[in-house]
């Protein structure tokens, strides 16, 4: 357990989360954006995170950017850019060790900080705008990115299913935009998009380490400076509207192995309850999926089950050769008859919450995974620490999970599959 | 009992080893306030062990490429057919394997009942139970897992890469083998194999986090089986200095063309070894690392983007590859460049002030390194397979001692043109 966490509000819309754990020899703070998800807008925020992580008008370059982040023993500073539910996180984070752990006890915190707050809030301007030279050089970057959306088949297939899954919702939305898109952003417009960040979205700092006493003045005072007004208020919390029939919808690449996704929405609001039937069904080694879908049966390499609360919805991925691809969808329905009718033991549901309980407790492990720990369980309304989540898990019950996994209604499937038939489906069945 | 403590005052920490009278070795490191254990339990054998003798084999056999991989699969049922991952349900441990090109390895992570955890480890690896019908039931995953591994471009390209560099080295051969050759593996094979490799000398018990030593090692005395010495020789085939093909291009859907730059060495050992991987890492910083000329111009060029990473890729006495990866749009640009940065270095000398800070980018990431668990489980396996005189604290020795003027003597032997190879995967024109 972490010896402290408080979460403060230091502005108007603009939270400040602390976790502190002295056993840790490292710090990482992350500062973000965060504003409901608009397609316009999505691949702007993720340019503007990208340039700011570029340069700063104290560091005008991004080689002077770097060599000062490799002065502070390598201190690393990277862009975060992604959706949480409907709302888009896009911002800076950095991780830094500790000044207890330098050469000769060397204080680099509040330079690693104020680096980070220079990146932010004093970018590198030419007349009044981003530099133009980033600009180009993230656009083309930007570019590259969405040609390379297509190297990562497992990416790219659940990019393509979203589509499917949320038709309509701010979830289908691409955070990179099309190529098209791209060439037509111009550093006036990057920059426009940016003070309108500044301004108006909520603003999320996330610390996690061994001490924020010499820094957490730094970035308060900081955040007091800037001028806000209009702030948009999230929410995170928003289901996704149950089709009244299967969207199904199959696509070839050149693949060698079939992509298969299948999306299951509810109306259980319960998120560990249904974290407990997501994990009962396919999220541990030990799952009905697993065991028997990949095992029993061979039908796939892989075939998991990951819910989401924000969306109210269980997505099942799977790995599968193309003549196996009907009978690994009907193996997965029929799993999930099984927990619907109850065909688990006490064993396995007990098994599946200590397993949910090993990874809620490992997050006090690592400062990224504390961090991001409390990031969700913000988009919940809750600070539960993980014990406390884990209390939770050992007294949900059988027929709770009964219950739950009856909520769940077929909702969405896709396929990638391999070229060998031209074959191409959209429809409702 | 041989106990030896390994201690970094520097840093604050400190493991042990123990030669345990079974002959395994065993490796504890006590992380306070950490919830977490992780484990693993290797053994010195991967894909590259391909040929081999011991007292039971009548002379060197060579066995089928991929059968490390397969073993590794296969330990995982025992002979009363339930499932190791059952086992673990229990104790709440998420469990898993590898194997790579010189090391097969089998671990948990966990939060409570580590004893119960490290029982279950200890005792599958030492149980195999190969027959017939278990082993040609997993040909359909393997095969699944060849086929996904073939679908990621990057993935491609490095194995090309390594079948360009090397003309006999079994590195060159995939960790997985091929569809074809794993339909040779049989039960006696397996057999052959295990007997020979999963020999407690030829293995190691790393474990790191919330532990007991004593209770560790009163699990160890409790369920080691003493094995007999086999009298194991393994043979590989002479390596010439030369790379097989200076250049190899292959197709598959890519948004942007991927490629990898090989450049080829004589293999180290022992300290010796670990020197030479510091150095090499140092170099590749110097040459093309975020703070360098050449990265900033190649970036601002748009002749890379920000997916350039580079990597020593490396096994004491086996093989030595320092290694450039990226997106291009004109990779064999990016190659001549790189080539003429080179011949720059060598000429004009490294950037001492940048070396330096380099050094202080090496101390920092140690530290963040310790900072996890399973970093720390996973060193101490790494750094005892690969070298017996050195420990994971001496590279901070090595990197403090070492000069600028070392490195550059270094560059004709560690980045040679002529011994290069580059791979490209880009679409079909």
């Amino acid at each position: 357990m972490p010896i402290s966490y408080k979460r403060d509000v230091i502005g108007q819309g603009i939270a400040l989360t602390e976790i502190t754990d002295a056993k840790f020899k490292s710090n990482y703070i992350s500062v973000s954006f965060v504003s409901p998800v608009v397609a316009e807008n999505a691949p702007l925020n993720t340019l503007v995170a990208e340039v700011l992580a570029s340069s700063s008008a104290k560091l005008p370059s991004l080689t002077a950017l770097s060599k000062r982040l490799a002065y502070l023993y390598g201190a690393v500073l990277s862009t975060k850019s992604r959706r949480v539910g409907d709302n888009q996180e896009n911002g800076l984070t950095i991780e830094y060790i500790c000044d207890d752990f330098t050469i000769g006890k060397e204080v680099i915190s509040v330079e690693a900080v104020k680096l980070l707050l220079d990146c932010l809030f004093d970018p590198q301007l030419e007349n009044g705008t981003f530099s133009e030279k980033y600009v180009e050089m993230r656009k083309t970057e930007l570019q590259d990115n969405i040609r390379a959306e297509i190297n990562d088949k497992f990416g790219y297939s659940m990019r393509r299913a979203r589509e499917v899954i949320y038709k309509d919702e701010p979830t289908s939305v691409s955070m990179l935009g099309t190529i098209e898109n791209a060439k037509a952003i111009t550093p006036q417009k990057l920059f426009e998009r940016y003070k309108c960040l500044l301004r108006s979205a909520q603003i999320e700092i996330t610390m996690c380490g061994r001490d924020f006493s010499a820094v957490r003045p730094v970035i308060i005072k900081a955040m007091q400076s800037l001028e806000r007004k209009d702030v948009v208020a999230v929410t995170y919390q928003k289901p996704s509207p149950i089709k009244p029939q299967v969207q199904r919808k199959t696509e070839t690449q050149d693949v060698n192995q079939c992509k298969m996704i299948m999306a299951f929405k509810s109306t259980c609001r319960d998120v560990y309850v249904a974290k407990v039937f997501a994990a009962v069904l396919g999220g541990t080694p030990f799952s009905k999926l697993f065991s028997n879908v990949r095992e029993k049966l061979s039908l796939c390499y892989y075939c998991s089950a990951a819910y989401s609360d924000l969306k109210g919805t269980m997505v099942v991925s799977s790995g599968v050769s193309r003549e196996n691809i009907e009978k690994a969808e009907k193996a997965v329905l029929e799993q999930l008859e099984a927990v619907k009718n109850g065909e688990f033991t006490e064993q396995e549901l007990e098994n599946a919450e200590t397993y949910l309980c090993t990874g809620f407790k490992s997050n006090n492990d690592s400062i990224y995974r504390m961090a991001e720990y409390y990031i969700a369980q913000n988009t919940r309304g809750t600070a539960y620490p993980p014990e406390e989540v884990c209390r939770i898990f050992k007294g949900i019950t059988k027929q709770q999970v009964i219950d739950c996994a009856k909520t769940f209604v077929y909702d969405s499937f896709y396929v990638m599959q391999t070229p060998d038939d031209e074959t191409e489906v959209d429809g409702n069945g | 009992m041989d106990k030896q403590v390994i201690a970094s005052r520097q840093l604050d920490e400190q493991y042990t080893l123990v030669h345990h009278p079974s002959g395994l070795d065993i490796m504890m490191w006590k992380k306070p306030g950490f919830s977490t254990v992780e484990a693993l339990f290797g053994t010195k054998y991967g894909s590259i062990n391909n040929c081999f003798a011991t007292d039971d084999t009548n002379g060197f056999i060579t066995v089928p490429d991929g059968i490390a991989h397969y073993l590794e699969h296969k330990l995982f049922e025992s002979d009363d057919n339930s499932s190791v991952f059952e086992l673990y349900a229990q104790t709440g441990a998420a469990a898993n394997a590898f194997t790579s090109t010189d090391i097969t390895a089998y671990l948990f992570s966990c939060t409570d009942n580590y004893e119960q955890s490290l029982e279950i480890l200890l005792d599958f690896v030492q149980k195999p139970y190969f027959t017939k019908e278990n082993v040609e039931k997993e040909q359909g995953i393997i095969a699944q897992e060849i086929k996904m591994g073939d679908d990621s471009p990057t993935r491609k390209c490095f194995k090309n890469l390594l079948k360009a560099v090397y003309v006999n080295n079994p590195v060159r051969i995939d960790v997985a083998g091929t569809v074809e050759s794993i339909a040779k593996i049989t039960p006696e094979l397996l057999y052959d194999c295990y007997n020979a490799f999963y020999n407690l000398h030829n293995m190691t018990l790393s474990i790191a986090g919330n532990i007991d030593e004593q209770t560790v090692l009163d699990i160890c005395d409790k369920m080691l089986k003493p094995s007999k010495d086999m009298h194991l020789q393994t043979q590989f085939p002479d390596e010439p200095d030369d790379v097989a093909q200076t250049r190899i291009c292959d197709y598959a859907a890519v948004g942007l063309p991927v490629f990898c730059l090989g450049f080829k060495t004589q293999a180290a050992q022992g300290r010796e070894y670990l020197k030479k991987s510091v150095i090499a890492a140092m170099l590749l910083e110097q040459l093309i690392g975020q703070t360098s000329p050449l990265y900033n111009s190649l970036l601002e060029e748009g002749l890379i983007n920000s997916a350039l990473g580079m990597f020593v890729y490396t096994s004491a006495e086996r093989y030595f590859c320092c290694v450039i990866e990226g997106e291009s749009k004109d990779p064999d640009e990016v190659s001549k460049r790189i080539f003429a940065e080179i011949e720059r270095l060598k000429t004009e000398g490294l950037d001492k002030e940048a070396f330096e800070t380099d050094k202080r980018v090496r101390y920092g990431e140690k530290v963040s390194s310790i900072n996890d668990v399973k970093a720390c489980a996973d060193a101490m396996l790494y750094y005892h397979f690969d070298c017996d005189d050195v420990t994971l604290f001496d590279d901070l020795d090595i990197i403090a001692s070492l000069t600028a003027e070392e490195c550059e003597q270094a560059i004709d032997d560690i980045f040679c043109a002529e011994r290069s190879s580059l791979s490209i995967v880009k679409n079909k024109e």
